[in-house]
């Protein structure tokens, strides 16, 4: 054990000895180095943040037709394109905190005494929205503007094709701006937490040309498949079914016989057979 | 030393240490946070103050494991051990603010209670990979709180050294398990090389300044010399032991630290009354054994604080014969007063031997 001869500390003293202080002073210097450096080094390794965006506080109004299934969107017309045909964009529909927008929907339906699936409703929310893809935390059911029942069906589902997905189960409310990360393993929970609470999951994938798609995810017949990707939240996760284009949307309608499966570990990109 | 409780006794160095912590903790913050929204300027709030407060309680942890063994390895940084509880309570209510934000931002506004959600929501406790790495963060935070609120002397005393140190110790247990959390959490999201690398260069510091401290202190550690006089164990030479200085040994079990100062030697317990500190590294100052941890006192002779302070430790009988120490480890009750063995005495005795034996053999 080194000491600087016969110098002793002793705290409640007003001055240390001059080695001891000599010896701390180099002390701080190091720490004066090593507590920017590590900051610095922390910071600068991360894998960065989605340019996401939460209007948390800014709540917006919009009208459209109300879809229930496979997930709650306002459908709402955009214009017309170049052809003359009109735009919609499908707005997924979620509630504060961790729920699912069915409580609400189902309030406001007993509300005004009956099923609103495909009525012109006006909604208030804040807007969360990233990669094309716009999600509203409802506030506010205002209220029930027509009686328009067919305005989605000039968007139905479109089938694009089948096959075996690989991807991360999340949640769509965090992964598209209310967290940053929205996805991950330090995000797994509040993932789980959320779907558990009812919103529907989405399917992050990454395709080999490092393209990454988001599929929403639902049953077969369109039903809810929340309870049964829970065990696989946060996961990469092998998911097969058919996907159908719902506006700016796309949905994986899960072959009811195959069973979800964690993916072979390091298969991330590709899409392996369904068996 | 004090002789009532008092929230914090403050003194010079106490100040000068907590500015000096203040003044680290602002730089990290300030850099961390100001190179973030430099650098990454789409960041929530929420996930800027969980970064940072997350990031500078670990660092802080770390500079904190470091310190003991830095202490016994070079007596000159003890200072920084001066005032360590104030940056151990500092770094648990950095941590604890961590805590909180990720209850409420990963686990609250859900379908059950929070604290509910941290133990179900990720139900993989069979893997490794899919470990919910938040257990740990839990119940490592749980052990700073724990250290924390029992920080206070009065703690101290009324959980007695032993049981206090004991319950302290478990902060490597805690570190392990933020270790884990670390590994299973967020690492498993940045995977980059240059953060696997801190950890790992983080806890060899951590694991290797340890080591090296046990090894010196082993080394230091004496056993008893091979010689047994009427229950008394050959420990060492006078001449082994500096002026105002101790000599420790372990004989039958106890830690004892034999002192040398005017001519005398006396020998009481190595363990502080306070925090269980290494008196026999301390040092006789105005006639008083002054532990080099926080300078608490006690006379030689009796192993009794200097009134009005009361804190006391066992003595020990010692014997010379020839320039040979022998030390009885069968302890006294804390405080009795044992007589010093005299060196004078001995040396005397021993300049007459000789005396007579050159007399003899003239």
């Amino acid at each position: 054990m080194k000491t600087e001869g016969s110098e002793f500390y002793i705290g409640w003293q007003p001055e240390a000895p001059d080695g001891i202080s000599r010896r701390v002073r180099h002390f701080i210097l190091t720490v004066c180095i090593i507590v920017p450096v590590v900051g610095a080094l922390l910071v600068l390794n991360q894998v960065g943040f989605a340019d996401s965006s939460f209007e948390y506080g800014q709540p917006t109004a919009l009208s459209g037709a109300l879809v229930k299934t496979p997930a709650p969107f306002l459908q709402v017309f955009r214009g017309k394109d170049l052809n003359g045909k009109p735009v919609y964009q499908n707005i997924l529909l979620v509630s504060p905190g961790k729920h699912g927008v069915g409580e609400q929907l189902a309030a406001f339906e007993q509300k005004m005494g009956r099923s609103l699936e495909g009525t012109i409703v006006k909604l208030k929310g804040n807007l969360i929205y990233h990669d094309g893809k716009t999600l509203m935390e409802v506030e506010d059911c205002l209220e029930m503007l027509a009686d328009n029942k067919g305005v989605g069906l000039e968007n139905p589902p479109k089938l694009l094709g089948g096959g075996a997905f690989i991807g991360e189960i999340t949640d769509p409310k965090c992964l598209f701006g209310a967290m940053k990360p929205g996805y991950g393993k330090p995000h797994r929970s509040c993932a789980a937490r959320c779907i558990a609470g009812g919103i529907p999951p989405v399917l992050k994938t990454l395709s080999t040309n490092g393209k990454v798609r988001y599929y929403l995810l639902a049953g077969e017949d369109g039903g809810a498949l929340n309870e049964e990707v829970l065990p696989f939240v946060g996961d990469q996760v092998v998911v097969c079914g058919s996907v159908k284009k719902m506006g700016d949307w796309l949905v994986i309608f899960k072959d009811a016989g195959k069973p979800l499966g964690l993916a072979p570990e390091g298969l991330e990109l590709g899409v392996p057979m369904c068996k | 030393m004090s002789v009532n409780y008092a929230p914090v006794l403050w003194n010079r160095q106490k100040k000068l240490y907590d500015r000096l912590m203040a003044g680290f903790m602002a730089l990290f913050l300030a850099v961390f946070i100001g190179l973030q929204l430099a650098v990454y300027p789409n960041i929530t709030v929420e996930t800027l103050i969980i970064r940072a407060s997350g990031s500078l309680a670990f660092l802080m942890l770390h500079i904190i494991l470091c310190i003991g063994p830095l202490a016994r390895i070079d007596r000159r940084f003890l200072p920084l051990l001066y005032n360590r509880r104030h940056l151990g309570v500092t770094m648990c209510c950095v941590a604890l603010v961590h805590g909180i934000f990720n209850l409420v931002q990963f686990h609250s506004l859900g379908n059950v209670d929070p604290l509910i959600s941290m133990f179900t929501s990720n139900v993989n406790y069979g893997s490794i990979g899919r470990f919910p790495f938040e257990v740990f963060g839990f119940f490592s935070l749980l052990i700073l709180m724990l250290m924390a609120t029992t920080s206070h002397d009065f703690w101290l005393k009324n959980l007695t050294p032993r049981i206090w140190k004991t319950l302290h110790m478990m902060v490597y247990f805690a570190y392990a398990m933020l270790l884990a959390h670390v590994l299973l959490g967020v690492i498993q999201l940045e995977k980059s090389p240059v953060l696997i690398g801190l950890l790992a260069l983080g806890a060899t510091t951590v694991a290797g300044l340890h080591t090296w401290a046990a090894v010196l202190t082993k080394r230091q550690d004496t056993e008893p010399e091979a010689g047994l006089l009427e229950g008394f164990h050959r420990v060492c030479q006078v001449g082994e032991i500096a002026e105002n200085r101790a000599k420790t040994v372990m004989v039958g079990g106890e830690n004892i630290a034999i002192f040398k100062y005017d001519g005398k030697l006396s020998a009481v317990s190595n363990l502080c009354r306070h925090q269980n500190g290494p008196l026999g590294e301390g040092k006789i100052v105005d006639g008083c054994i002054t532990c080099p941890w926080h300078g608490y006192q006690y006379l030689p002779h009796n192993g009794q604080s200097p009134p009005p302070f009361t804190e006391k430790v066992e003595t020990y009988d010692l014997r010379l014969e020839g320039d040979w120490v022998y030390v009885n480890p069968k302890p006294y009750p804390e405080g009795t007063e044992r007589p010093p063995c005299s060196i004078h005495n001995t040396l005397e005795k021993l300049s007459k031997i000789a005396e007579a034996y050159e007399n003899g053999r003239q």
